[in-house]
Formats: C-alpha cells, structure tokens, sequence
C-alpha cells in the first residue's frame, strides 16, 4: 500500500467519516421526497461539512427540467422544508451550485444515452475516480427497470464504487419481493443494494443497540427467565391522507410491519453481535427472523389480528372512516390495524411472545417497545404487590424519544402501600440537542458504504415468508373477520379479546 | 447564599442548598401542574474564572450544560487578599419542547488568591460522584500550585492557549504537561477548536486521491494570522496548525528564525526541505494557509473571507474553484460545547502541541 493511500491530514478530524469524492444520481428527482427530505438532508450534511469534498448531485425525472429550475426549485424546498439556522446566502449557493439535472425517460435509449454522457460530465468535476450512488426515489415498480437500464447502458458498473439506494417498499409479498431481488442482483451485488428504511436511522432505534450491548445490567435479564413478553407498537394518529390509492393495496401489515416494526424487532431480539461490523449485526439481525416459527394456516386467526377505522374523532375534531377517504375503493378490506404475535424458537426466548402492532387513526402518535417483565415470584406485599403493575422497560421511539423504567416504590406513611413509579430518561431533553434526520444519517452511511442500517435481502425476504400466509388468508377472506374500530380509539375490542387469554393487555401508549 | 468560616466552606450547608432548591422547583411544577422536572447529570464541570463578568459567564454556561447536563462547580477566584471562601448555590433551567423542562446546578464559590491551596479540597466533596471531572481553566493559565491541585482531581483539563500573553514558556510547558501520559488525564485546548474548520478544509483537498501525491511533493507553507499572543511571539493558531500539518507529514523542524513580524521555520521531510513562514498581520485569528509545491505553480490555498473559508487549488496555472464554508465561531462556551463531546484522549492535537512546542523552542535558542 502507497504511503499516501490514505489521506494523512484527516486523522483525527473530529469529522472521520467523511465519504470520498462521489456523484449522487437520483431517479425521480422532482417527487416530493427529494424536496422535502432528500435535498435538505443533504444541506444540513453540507453545513456539518461531512459531504465528500468533491461532491455533486445529478437529478433526473421525466419532468422536463434544467440545472437552473431544479436549482430553483431545491431552493425553494430548502427555505420550506431544510434547517437554514446559522446558513446564509452564499452558503445556500454553494450547495445548489453542486446540483444539476437532466430529464430521462428509462424506455427511451437516447435519453439514457444523454444521462451517461451528462453523469461523465459532471464526474470530472469530482476530479476522481467516479464512485456513483444512485438513489431510486420512485415508484417500486420501476425499480427493477431502472437498474436493468443502469446495466444495459454501461451505467451501473464504473472504475469506482457503484451502489444503489433502494426505498421501500421491497415488493408486496413473498414472491415478488423475490422477483425484484432476482432483478436487483443480475445487476449489483448485495453488497451494492442499500434498501432504506428511515426508521433505522432514528436515533432511538439504533439507541437499542447501544442499550442493549453497552449496558451489561440488561444482559442476564434479557431472556425467557425474566422477560413475560415484548411489545411494539407504532400508533399513527392520521390518517391515509392523500396516500389512500397506495395506501389501499398495501395494508398497515405491508406499510409498517413488515420493514419498520420487523427491523425494531430483530435489534430487540438478536443475539449479541461478534462486532459492530455491518455484516456480524445485520447475520445476527436475520438470524433471529428466521428463529420466528413459521405461520400455520389453522393459527393464522390466533397469530395475527385486523381491523379498519370507521369515524370518529382525533383531537376533538371529526374524521371520516376509513372507507370514505380519498381514493379508497368504499367496499374496501384493507387492514388499518394490524397485530401479530410472534414466537421465537430460540433457547434466549423460547415462550416469549413478541407483539407486534400497528395502526392509523389512534388517539396519538407513539412507536414505542415495551418489555414486560414477569411478576416477583412470591407476592410479599399482598395485594398491593399482586402481579399488576409489573415491571417494565420502555423504549420510546417518537415521539419524545427516550428510556422509562417501570418499578414499584413505598408510598411514604406508616403503611407498606406500593406505587408503580415511573423512571424517564429523555433523550432530546437529556443531551438538550436535536436528533439528526434519519435520512441525513442514512444517506452519509450510503456515501461510506456502510450498510449496518439498512436492510438486508436475506433479512427481507424472511419477513415475507412469515407474513405472506397472513396476507394471502386475509385477501382471501376478504371483509370476513376483519374487525372495526372508531378513530380516535385504542383500537377494536376484540385486540383486547385476543390478548386476553393469555393473561396480558395492550399498553396504552 | 452561604458563607463559611474562612477555613473552608460549609459542605453540608451546601448540599442542604442543593435539596432545597430541587424541592422548591419540584413544588413549583407541581403546583403550575406542569410534567415532572427533568434532571440529568452526565459530568461535573468545574471552572476557574476570575470574578469578572460573572453573569455572562453564568449564562454562557447554562448553555453549555443544556446540551451537557452535570453539576457546574463556579470557582471565582479574585485578586482580593484574604477574601475568604463562600458559596451558594443557583438552578439554570432550559425548556425543550412541549414544556418539558431540564435543570442544572452551579455551585458558586467565591476564594481569594491566598485559598488556591484549599480550592482542590474544598470543591472536591462537591462532586457528583462517579461521573467524570472536567476542569475548564478559563484564565490565563498559570501553572502554579491552584492549577496542579485541580489537575489531580480533574479527569480532564481545558485551557484556552489563545490567552497565552507574553510568557512564550507557558506553551512549552502546557506541552510538557500534556506529554506527561498521566493516565486516565486528558487535555484539551478551545485553541485546537477554533482551528477545526480550517483543519477540516485544508485535509479535504487531499480526500481527493489525484491531489495527495502533492504532498510528497510541497516546498513551502505560509501561514498569516492576528496576533493572539503577545508581542514577538508567533501566533498560537499558526503555530498549532504548522505543527499539525509537520506532525501528520513526519517533518522535523531544523531552524526557527524570526524577522520583524515574520518567523521563518525550515523542515526536514526525508531528503527534502520544506521552508514555511508565519506573518502576523492586522486581525484576528488565522487568515491564510497556503501549501505550495513545484516552484509556487501548484498551490493548495484556504483564505477567510468575512464570515466564511473559501479554498483553491491552482495547478500549473489552473484554477479549481473552492468550496465556501461557514467559518466556525469564536464564542468560548461554544468551544467548550464542542470539546466536551468527545471524552477520548485527542493524540493528534497532543502532537501537534508537542510540535508546537519544538518549534518555539527552536526560536528561543
């Protein structure tokens, strides 16, 4: 190795991960989701200084734009939707100077040809070697296409890294979820495939690992012996807005629980990683998926449990129900709540049951996880210290992130009366600093080519194989046995009636 | 307010202050029906300041402890003979979304010259136990007997070697001490953050793999900054960021001279020689890096231009445009901010400090 193959003035930056010198080229690029979240994400990175120091960002669609209007019109996103505290003018120049653009339409071989001529072009401002990262903003249905044409174009391969951010969702069940991995992978290796699920990048969430594997205190409690079971939960208060179309063929199983509550999941359940390297995590995230006993057809009634909103009312005001939104088919049967019980036939959790549920139209926004931990095993404070209130560990992850742990307490006074007691440690409050955006944190990992946050193919297409038996029985059957409930409420009575059996009760978040 | 017999301070009294004064805001919260205080602590931070611009300098650190909440130890040291010794105790609270508050502790203790001998056994039963000590020296570091007795019940040290005045030695021996590898003691120096923007934005030309064979190849740095010392003395920040860039490179210094308000510096690196100069020049602060090689045709250039770094390659005469920055502040309870969130010892800084040393001492010779 070159003396010099590393650059020795960036030791000890307090800036270490700074990517190398890269184009970033985003498909879809005049959708909302570059203005709204991509584009300032990338500004704040810019105003940290952690963008590579030669860096540019090549935007195309098939909206007939040029560099000057999508220059414009990020500006405009930027002074919406981006963190202009502390910036200035000329800082905002600076950054929309590294962004271009050029229309593409993927079926049209000239257009492509322009957008490789136009890629080159704008890698020589790079003065390296051309490392591309291409980010599909677009609908999933493209995806595969789009890389085939990265392919056929002599796009996708160059003397540099090459890598490809993927958005959800990875297909809608378990077979075409392979059929878009079999496209992905005739054209990039997994290690090039970056499937990003923005709940991974919150801080909270990758704050499980940090609780879990720093913290010895929770180790011997973390298994069966302690631990009656796990919920996790990711409440929505709103509800299918204007996502009703798409929200309709998709299901609150597909849109949270497959990708963000199965992710939370696996950093919840794992066994402890050899390292922090990308691939010890993410073998041992997967691991633990697949420990999850497959779904028989006969359990599916018990495993798993589905409901729709009807009206009701959210923060004292009316809302429609679920059929009478916008671009919901009004004979609809899709699930707005949705419950599974997973079984994990491990040594570490054998009979602990995980609960996973989520759902629009509750009273409050709240993703959280809560262990439960079995009761004291003799009652020494009679009822007072019966096996209610047991104690709990709390891992809140929006709103107010934070930790909370459940334990009991002696109310002052001559009588041994208990009190459960709650023990908050806030975590924006606690460091008094905002959390990063998710998408700033993923897409600088993308930039390092550091994959521990997003998911894997193996990790992904276990999910499905639990979860389609699910949905196929639940599409078959149609309006048949799915449950209602009022907006505004904690969901359908018979989520309490399916938990009940078995002595628990869902968590109000 | 309390205040003690002139042998000490009342330790009890304080930490009866202390209750009192979590219970009064838990009252208050409860009676106003607000959420629970929220208290956190993950640091003690004690501070050695003179008396003066004492609110400032308590508001400044309010805002230090919102982003890192820990019991601040205020030790205001006046030149007043046989002041006596005295505390009392303040809360600083900081609201963060949805009325959610946090609060802070300063404990304010007043001392004359005469108790520095006292001031380490006095602040230390003080401590929130098991959490770490950081000693910010916000004066003039004076490396007397007050300073080694809070060193050796401080886990961390910060000074501010931009307030050197003329005693050139100070930075020789802040050096020394810093190499005595005392374990578990690390030190720091906000001289070393004001230099993170220009460091970050000199090593980004060298991300570039085309460009870092340059470095093999440079004949001379020139270096223009403020005078941020006293008189005849090269400026600290040139000096530490010479001595980065020599520490990063293995060059070895050779000479030192000084002409007017220029200082010359040559290196060896391997069989090259590489001539560098600081200027000092009107204003403040770092004001020019310029890294050149064959002959002063290739040319790697970081300037400050007002509020901003602007930086500039020229190759044989061809110019690549710079990238803008923001030029990072000069307000110290920011520095500190950014200092306090790393709690690992800083080797780079340390050899570039130790460099820094070299070369005034080659000066001096």
């Amino acid at each position: 190795m070159s003396r010099l193959s590393v650059n020795p003035l960036s030791e000890g930056l307090r800036l270490e991960r700074r990517p190398e010198p890269s184009v970033l080229l985003i498909f879809g690029a005049s959708g909302d989701l570059v203005a709204r979240k991509l584009v300032p994400a990338l500004y704040s990175l810019s105003q940290q200084n952690l963008l590579p120091a030669r860096w540019a960002l090549l935007g195309t669609s098939r909206t007939d734009w040029d560099d000057d209007r999508f220059r414009a019109e990020m500006k405009a996103a930027l002074e919406k939707f981006g963190d202009l505290q502390g910036s200035d003018g000329a800082l905002v120049d600076e950054f929309l100077k590294s962004l271009f653009y050029i229309r593409s339409d993927t079926e049209d071989a000239q257009s492509m040809g322009d957008l490789k001529s136009r890629l080159e072009e704008v890698e020589k401002l790079c003065l390296d070697r051309p490392n591309r990262l291409f980010y599909l903003s677009t609908p999933p249905s493209v995806f595969a296409t789009i890389a085939e044409q990265l392919k056929e174009h002599g796009i996708a391969r160059s003397d540099g890294f090459t890598r490809v951010i993927v958005e959800k969702p990875f297909g809608t069940d378990l077979q075409s979820m392979r059929e878009l991995n079999r496209r992905l992978l005739a054209v990039f290796d997994e290690e090039q495939i970056y499937r990003i699920d923005h709940y991974l990048g919150k801080e909270t969430v990758q704050n499980i690992l940090v609780m879990r594997f720093a913290n010895a205190i929770y180790e011997p409690l973390w298994n069966r012996h302690y631990i009656d079971h796990v919920q996790i939960t990711a409440a929505e208060s709103i509800g299918v807005g204007k996502r009703g179309g798409y929200y309709d063929r998709v299901g609150a199983l597909r849109d949270m629980i497959q990708n963000h509550l199965f992710q939370v999941f696996s950093l919840m359940a794992m066994e402890p990683p050899v390292s922090l390297q990308a691939g010890a995590i993410r073998d041992e995230k997967t691991k633990v998926v697949r420990a999850v006993r497959p779904v028989a057809v006969e359990e599916i009634d018990s495993l798993a449990l589905r409901a729709q909103y009807t009206s009701g009312s959210i923060e004292g005001g009316p809302v429609p129900g679920y059929r009478e939104e916008e671009r919901v088919d009004p004979d609809s049967s899709t699930e707005t709540y949705a419950a599974v019980k997973l079984r994990v036939d491990s040594w570490r959790w054998a009979g602990v049951p995980f609960y996973l549920r989520s759902a629009k139209r509750l009273p409050r926004r709240a993703s959280e996880v809560v262990v439960h931990f079995k009761p004291a095993p003799h009652a020494l404070f009679g009822a007072d210290g019966s096996n209610r209130d047991t104690n709990r560990l709390i891992l809140r992850i929006q709103p107010d992130e934070g930790v909370t742990v459940k334990f009991r307490a002696k109310l002052p006074g001559q009588d041994l009366r208990l009190r459960g007691v709650n023990m908050d440690f806030d975590y924006g409050a606690s460091f008094g600093r905002k959390s990063a955006d998710a998408y700033q944190r993923l897409l600088l990992d993308a930039m390092l080519g550091d994959p521990t946050l997003f998911a894997r193919g193996d990790l992904v297409e276990a999910s499905w194989e639990l979860l389609t038996p699910i949905l196929e029985s639940w599409q078959e059957r149609g309006a048949k046995g799915l449950a209602y409930y009022e907006a505004g409420t904690w969901g359908p009575a018979e989520a309490d009636r399916w938990l009940a059996p078995e002595g628990r009760a869902w968590r109000r978040p | 307010m309390s205040t003690a017999e002139r042998a000490g301070l009342d330790v009890r009294d304080i930490q009866k202050q202390l209750r009192q004064l979590w219970e009064d805001l838990a009252a208050v919260k409860a009676e106003d029906g607000q959420e629970a205080l929220v208290r956190s602590c993950v640091l003690n931070l004690l501070v050695y300041s003179s008396g003066a611009d004492v609110a400032a300098l308590s508001t400044g650190l309010a805002e230090v402890t919102s982003e890192h909440p820990g019991r601040v130890l205020l030790l205001l040291v006046s030149e007043r003979p046989n002041a006596g010794m005295s505390a009392h105790v303040t809360a600083q609270c900081h609201r963060f979304g949805k009325g959610r508050q946090v609060c802070c502790e300063q404990i304010w203790i007043e001392a004359g010259l005469h108790d520095g001998g006292r001031l380490a056994s006095a602040v230390s039963p003080l401590f929130v136990s098991d959490l770490p000590v950081v000693l910010w020296w916000r004066e003039q570091p004076r490396l007397g007997e007050s300073f080694r007795d809070l060193l050796e019940i401080s886990d961390r040290i910060i000074v501010d070697s931009c307030k050197l005045n003329s005693s050139s030695g100070l930075l020789v021996e802040l050096a020394a001490l810093a190499d005595q590898k005392s374990p578990g003691k690390l030190f720091s120096d906000l001289a070393w953050g004001r230099l993170s923007a220009w460091r970050r934005q000199i090593s980004a030309f060298f991300d570039v793999a085309g460009f870092r064979p340059h470095l093999d190849r440079l004949e001379e740095v020139r270096l223009s900054a403020g005078q941020d010392q006293g008189e005849g003395l090269p400026s600290v920040r040139a000096l530490l960021t010479l001595g980065w860039l020599a520490s990063r490179l293995d060059w070895s210094p050779r000479r030192a001279s000084r002409a007017g308000r220029t200082w010359s510096i040559e290196f060896a690196a391997g069989k090259r020689s590489v001539r560098t100069t600081i200027e000092i020049r009107k204003g403040d602060g770092l004001q020019k890096v310029s890294l050149l090689g064959s002959r002063g045709s290739d040319v790697f250039e970081v300037r400050r231009a007002g509020e901003h770094l602007v930086s500039e390659v020229r190759l044989e005469g061809d110019r690549t445009p710079g990238r803008l920055v923001r030029h990072e502040a000069d307000d110290e309870f920011q520095l500190l901010a950014r200092e306090l969130e790393i709690m690992s010892r800083d080797r780079v800084y340390e050899q570039a400090l130790q460099m820094a040393a070299k070369i005034i001492s080659l000066g001096q010779n």
